[in-house]
């Protein structure tokens, strides 16, 4: 993405209005302090015609200045039109760098957050949610504010400065030059002053975001605070950021104190030396009140966008940053043509679970040390329960990524259904492996919809007979809300299981032939776990189970024991138990994890 | 659940809220009058700068002499002097008003948060009381503070800008202010509309901020879900409401400007046309002219900005009404004055007269709800003994977690008495009767510190040999020393950067340099592997040893060398005794034993 292919530059012709809009705007402003002068100096005080041609033909045009001084709501109703024709442009203005800068962020956050959705898990995997958030989210504000406002600033400030001065040097050249004096200084002090100050507003910011995690720690560890009883402590720490905040913030505040002091002078002294010089030039004969009044008039009108201006172009650099940012996500490639994963896929064969990996190897991208998986081959059949046991990090999730094509093997291939599935297209395919992850994690929506996400067209009685077979049905019916109950910050908290179960419901209810359960009941008390169990056998579906049970992978027909990226035992359950620990290296291993939790069942037992 | 009141506008402005609130901020009397004078003498000034344009005329250019000239220099001089000079005390004062504010309340909101218990937090989620003590205090400290400063200076500077009209002329004063009345009404509608308009954009962007970091969060989910194009559908809607909310905002305003300016206008022609007819009769002189036709372009800043605070306040009342809420949540649990006169509040404890519990724990005719209509426990009688060992089984809602909270005056019974030592726990003092109980929750919290502090956190008097010893005690000194810096290794936000079961063992060191008579473990079943829950019942038993201990167990693998396994339902304990005597009896409990063996 660059700025013109951007939806901001695609908007150009918007802007491009807008700012002949501002042109105009200012242009129309300039006429009013012009017909002031010419009543006053030429109508009023009889004085000689201003020397602007549109002024005095205007005025021969209703019969000359003899006709204007005895109907004097001639000039007032140009005053007043010359004024809407002012308000008119400005309003057009504002409206249309509003709708340009609008329907471009709109454009970008709808980018943003496609892409989001089309980029690997890698990509998720390396990237710090937070500082992703702040690209989707305050960068594309920045952008957008610096197309709806700053431009026009700019813009608005040139096209004055571009109006302004030939006038000024009409009426008196003398009077310009002082006029003019202070104005690059105010643009270049308040230039400075917001480079400058970036560093005490970072600063105030991050005093700020301090407290924020001062204070959410507090409030999350909560219960441990007051069973320790370290309220002083935490009083103490609290009000030290506090302070900090406020010494931070002040610092600031104390530093926009002498900016806008400075400024008020350089205005005040600009506009008295306008005022001083013009009163001496009048009193020799040279300006007439007229014309000096126009000069203060139009000094004010100057002087405010020239600052403004010098405040734009210091946050040009955020803008610019901002736009890196966003560029730097949306340039990532989306999934299909990730150059770390094969390729697209495109096939759309049909799936009835039967799962082969045929000596699969896998790193992890940017990973240096041991490959995650070292060789796995096996193969099941359809309808086969198949339970996974390894310690943490021995690649069991890994494995299931593979399956689903969220990670792409680096050596060796896996069939479904005899298909190489580098072949299959992803969505094809993940819409027959239900993936229930080992952090599951729940949309903040109501928990019917939340089960319903993959199939928006499931009928109630599909929703309950999902959450029956997933043993949370009762726990559901039991809210205030039942099924509409919503999930997160403002609704419920669920526990750890009942997630886990609401989850699983939610991965039941696609009827996929595969099923994956990354130790996806964990949480769940053993009964539960076991009615959970026997409710996915009767569908008859291929099924991972990952779990550190004993109990849970003894009930499997097929187990499958992981270490360090290595099949080390493989068969039937019943089988492996009968092998003897402590002979090859990993033999035994389930025999020893059984020992070892039911021993622990038994050791006080006996 | 009474604070859950979501982003509510009150069409009425309240004066009530804001005086219960601003009481609170009396130390601050003082700068509010210095910032009244300040902001009345830098009106007054605004206003004088166009009756110097009118002197100029008339004094010099009309008189064609520039007799005294200095003295309008001086004069100006003066004038630019103090008003740089007020514009630096105004910022300075409203600033430290500002963050004044701002710290004051987050100090009372914080220490009050303190005071209340926990069945406050059990109902309140962390965010919408984070949204109290962050956003809503800045807003309130913004606009009380400015708002403050921007209507004094409105309201001094159309006074002054009037009286000088007045004083200037009386007929033609009239005549302009007439422009007055239209554009003030016109402003408050356009404030109040452009404010409106502003809060839905910004509810909508908080909405779209909400979906990225769910579309972020939840990117693995999607995906498994095939969810993209759904996701994408519904979050283009929210965009699309999005782009048209705020381009009505800024609609509003752009219509606003061109309004004010041709009212303006329409009080520059009053002050030309008006004039100018009295020119000749020598009423009005051109000086004259010249100030008012610069008090016209001065006047429409004042009214814009008194109706714009006027709208803000209003807008700002519902962040007053939480803030105010928040504040005046009376504290369900409280310690009676003699109590915290004898040892010690929350914040001010008087450890050196806490006694040290033996450890005896009664419950005696405990009744408990925490819904009415919805008994959780029924006349429910227990008696521990000093360095018992219990287990609690039973279903979620069977009543465990309820008894615990008991034993910490988390909450407080409805009916009969807890007490520890005899000692019925509401004579006790709150913070005496946490620091006898050692307390192991499910999920480990720990801080953002080293592994030292974190241990160490149970006493912050502890030395390093006893900081080791715990550690040692529960089997964590080879796992902390296998991290990068061993004690000294920096955990992130929540503890983050090691596993769950080594956080775990942290936080099992920490209950144990608490050295607490009374130990309570809310038992973890989360997912860890066999190696390390082995180690974890190993350092379960050590803690134990010789302390009452409670036992919330969801897996029986923990409960079985305790003194006593009570079974509970719906608050009734069904079954009691040894893992031995219960697992024989062929009761619930055995039922249970043998479905977790299956």
């Amino acid at each position: 993405m660059n700025l013109k292919t951007s939806p901001f530059g695609r908007e150009w012709p918007r802007f491009a209005g807008a700012t002949g809009a501002t042109i105009l705007a200012a242009v129309a402003g300039f006429a009013v302090p012009l017909l002031v002068q010419a009543v006053l100096d030429w109508i009023l005080m009889d004085q000689a015609a201003p020397p602007f041609r549109w002024v005095t033909g205007l005025v021969t045009l209703v019969g000359g200045p003899e006709v204007v001084r005895r109907n004097l709501w001639l000039p007032a109703l140009a005053i007043i039109l010359a004024t809407a024709v002012n308000g008119g442009a400005s309003y057009f203005a504002g409206r249309w760098s509003a709708e340009g800068a609008e329907r471009a962020a709109r454009r970008l956050r709808d980018e943003l957050y496609a892409h989001l959705h089309a980029v690997s898990v890698a990509f998720h995997q390396r990237s710090s949610s937070g500082d992703l958030l702040q690209r989707c989210t305050s960068d594309v504000d920045t952008i957008r504010k610096f197309f709806a406002i700053q431009l026009m600033e700019v813009g608005r400030a040139l096209a004055m400065t571009a109006v302004a001065i030939p006038v000024m040097l009409t009426l008196h050249p003398r009077l310009t030059a002082v006029a003019l004096v202070l104005l690059p200084v105010a643009f270049w002090y308040t230039l400075r002053f917001f480079q400058d100050v970036q560093t005490a507003f970072t600063a105030s910011d991050e005093a700020e975001g301090e407290l924020s995690a001062v204070l959410q720690e507090h409030l999350n560890g909560l219960r441990v605070v007051r069973a320790f009883a370290r309220e002083p402590e935490q009083m103490e720490q609290f009000t030290a950021q506090n302070e900090k905040h406020r010494r931070v913030t002040m610092v600031l505040l104390r530093l926009l104190a002498r900016y806008w002091s400075v400024s008020t002078l350089i205005v005040v002294v600009q506009l008295g030396a306008v005022l001083v010089v013009g009163t001496i030039f009048a009193v020799r004969g040279e300006l007439s009140i007229g014309a000096l009044l126009v000069f203060l008039m139009l000094e004010q009108m100057l002087l405010w966008p020239i600052r403004q201006m010098g405040m734009v172009l210091a946050d040009l650099g955020k803008a610019k940053v901002a736009f890196r940012r966003i560029a730097e996500v949306l340039n990532a490639p989306v999934e299909d043509d990730d150059p770390l994963l094969a390729g697209a896929g495109t096939e759309r064969p049909e799936i009835t679970g039967r799962i082969t990996f045929e000596d699969v190897w896998f790193s992890y991208p940017d990973s240096t040390g041991p490959a995650a998986l070292n060789g796995i081959s096996f193969s099941v059949e359809v309808g086969t329960t198949v339970g996974i046991l390894g310690a943490t990090g021995s690649g069991k999730t890994t494995m299931m990524m593979l399956l689903s094509r969220l990670y792409d093997p680096t050596g060796g291939r896996i069939l479904i259904d005899g298909h190489d599935i580098t072949t299959i297209e992803r969505r094809w395919l993940r819409r027959h492996v239900a993936f229930v992850l080992q952090e599951p994690f729940l949309f903040a929506r109501t928990i019917r919809d939340n089960i319903s996400l993959a199939r928006s067209a499931a009928r109630d009685a599909e929703v309950t007979a999902a959450t029956r077979s997933a043993a949370v049905h009762d726990v559901i019916e039991s809210f205030t809300h039942g099924y509409e109950t919503a999930v997160g910050e403002r609704g419920v908290t669920l526990s750890g299981g009942q997630k886990q179960r609401v989850a699983i419901a939610r991965a039941l209810i696609t009827g996929s032939p595969i099923m994956v359960f990354d130790d996806s009941l964990s949480a769940v008390d053993t009964r539960t776990d076991a009615q959970i169990r026997s409710a996915l056998l009767e569908r008859g579906a291929t099924t991972f189970l990952i779990s550190h049970r004993a109990t849970t992978l003894a009930r499997t027909d097929y187990l499958i024991v992981i270490e360090e990226g290595r099949i080390v035992e493989a068969g039937p359950p019943q089988v492996l138990l009968t092998r003897l620990p402590g002979g090859d290296p990993g033999t035994g291993f389930f025999a020893r994890i059984w020992d070892l939790q039911q021993g622990v069942a038994n050791a006080d037992a006996s | 659940m009474p604070t859950l009141r979501d982003q509510q506008f009150t069409q009425r402005f309240d004066y009530c809220i804001w005086i219960r609130l601003l009481k609170r901020a009396r130390e601050f009397r003082g700068t509010v009058i210095i910032l009244a004078i300040i902001m009345l003498v830098v009106g007054a000034t605004d206003a004088l700068f166009p009756l110097l344009n009118g002197i100029a005329v008339d004094r010099y250019i009309q008189t064609g002499s520039l007799d005294g000239l200095t003295h309008l220099i001086i004069a100006y001089a003066v004038l630019a002097a103090a008003q740089a000079f007020l514009v630096w005390l105004l910022i300075v004062y409203a600033g430290r008003m500002e963050t004044g504010l701002m710290y004051l309340f987050r100090q009372e909101g914080f220490t009050h948060l303190q005071h209340l218990s926990i069945g406050y937090f059990d109902r309140t989620p962390v965010g919408w009381l984070m949204s109290r003590l962050t956003s809503d205090i800045q807003r309130l400290g913004e606009t009380v503070a400015w708002g403050l400063v921007d209507i004094i200076w409105g309201m001094a500077m159309m006074l002054a800008v009037a009286v000088a009209m007045v004083i200037l002329n009386p007929g033609l004063a009239l005549l302009v202010l007439t422009v007055v009345p239209p554009l003030a009404l016109a402003s408050y509608y356009f404030q109040k509309r452009i404010l409106g308009a502003h809060r839905s954009v910004r509810r909508l962007n908080s909405e779209i901020s909400a979906s990225f970091s769910e579309g972020i969060a939840g990117a693995v989910t999607s995906k498994t879900l095939v969810r993209e194009a759904e996701n994408l559908q519904e979050f283009t809607d929210l965009t699309g409401r999005m782009r048209t909310a705020a381009i009505r905002a800024a609609v509003f305003s752009a219509l606003y400007m061109p309004v004010v300016l041709l009212l303006g206008s329409v009080g520059t022609t009053i002050a030309l046309m008006a004039g100018g007819a009295r020119l000749e009769s020598g009423a009005v002189t051109v000086g004259v002219i010249v100030a008012f036709i610069g008090y016209t372009v001065q006047f429409f800043e004042p009214v814009r900005e008194v109706a714009r605070v006027l709208t803000e306040l209003q807008s700002a009342q519902s962040a007053a009404e939480r803030i105010a809420g928040l504040l005046e949540t009376e504290p369900e649990i409280v310690d009676s004055p003699e109590v915290v006169e004898r040892f010690g509040s929350v914040l001010e404890p008087r450890r050196e007269e806490w006694p040290r519990a033996q450890g005896e724990v009664v419950f005696d005719h405990v009744s408990f709800h925490y819904h009415d209509g919805q008994p959780v426990l029924h006349d429910f009688n227990l008696t521990v003994a000093p360095g018992e060992s219990v287990a609690l089984v039973g279903e979620t809602g069977s009543g465990k977690s309820t008894i615990v909270n008991l034993i910490g005056r988390f909450y407080e019974p409805v009916e009969g008495r807890v007490l520890i030592d005899g000692a019925d726990l509401r004579g006790c003092s709150q913070s005496w009767i946490h620091s006898q109980l050692g307390y192991v929750l499910q999920t480990p919290q720990l801080f953002r510190g080293t592994v030292r502090d974190n241990i160490a956190f149970a006493r912050s008097d502890a030395t390093e040999a006893e900081v080791i010893a715990a550690a040692r005690m529960v089997d964590a000194y080879e796992m902390i020393m296998a991290l990068s810096a061993g004690y000294d290794h920096e955990l992130g936000e929540g503890g983050s950067g090691i596993s769950t079961g080594q956080k775990q063992l942290i936080s099992f060191a920490r209950a144990v340099l608490a050295d607490p008579r009374i130990f309570i473990l809310d038992e973890a079943t989360s997912s860890i592997d066999t190696e390390t829950e082995l180690r974890i019942q190993h350092a379960i038993r050590s803690m134990m040893e010789g302390r009452t201990s409670f036992i919330i167990a969801h897996r029986l693998s923990t409960v079985r060398h305790v003194n006593r396994i009570l079974v509970l339902e719906q608050g009734q304990v069904i079954e009691s005794g040894t893992h031995q005597e219960l697992a024989a009896a062929g009761g619930r409990y055995s039922e249970l034993h043998r479905e977790s063996m299956r």
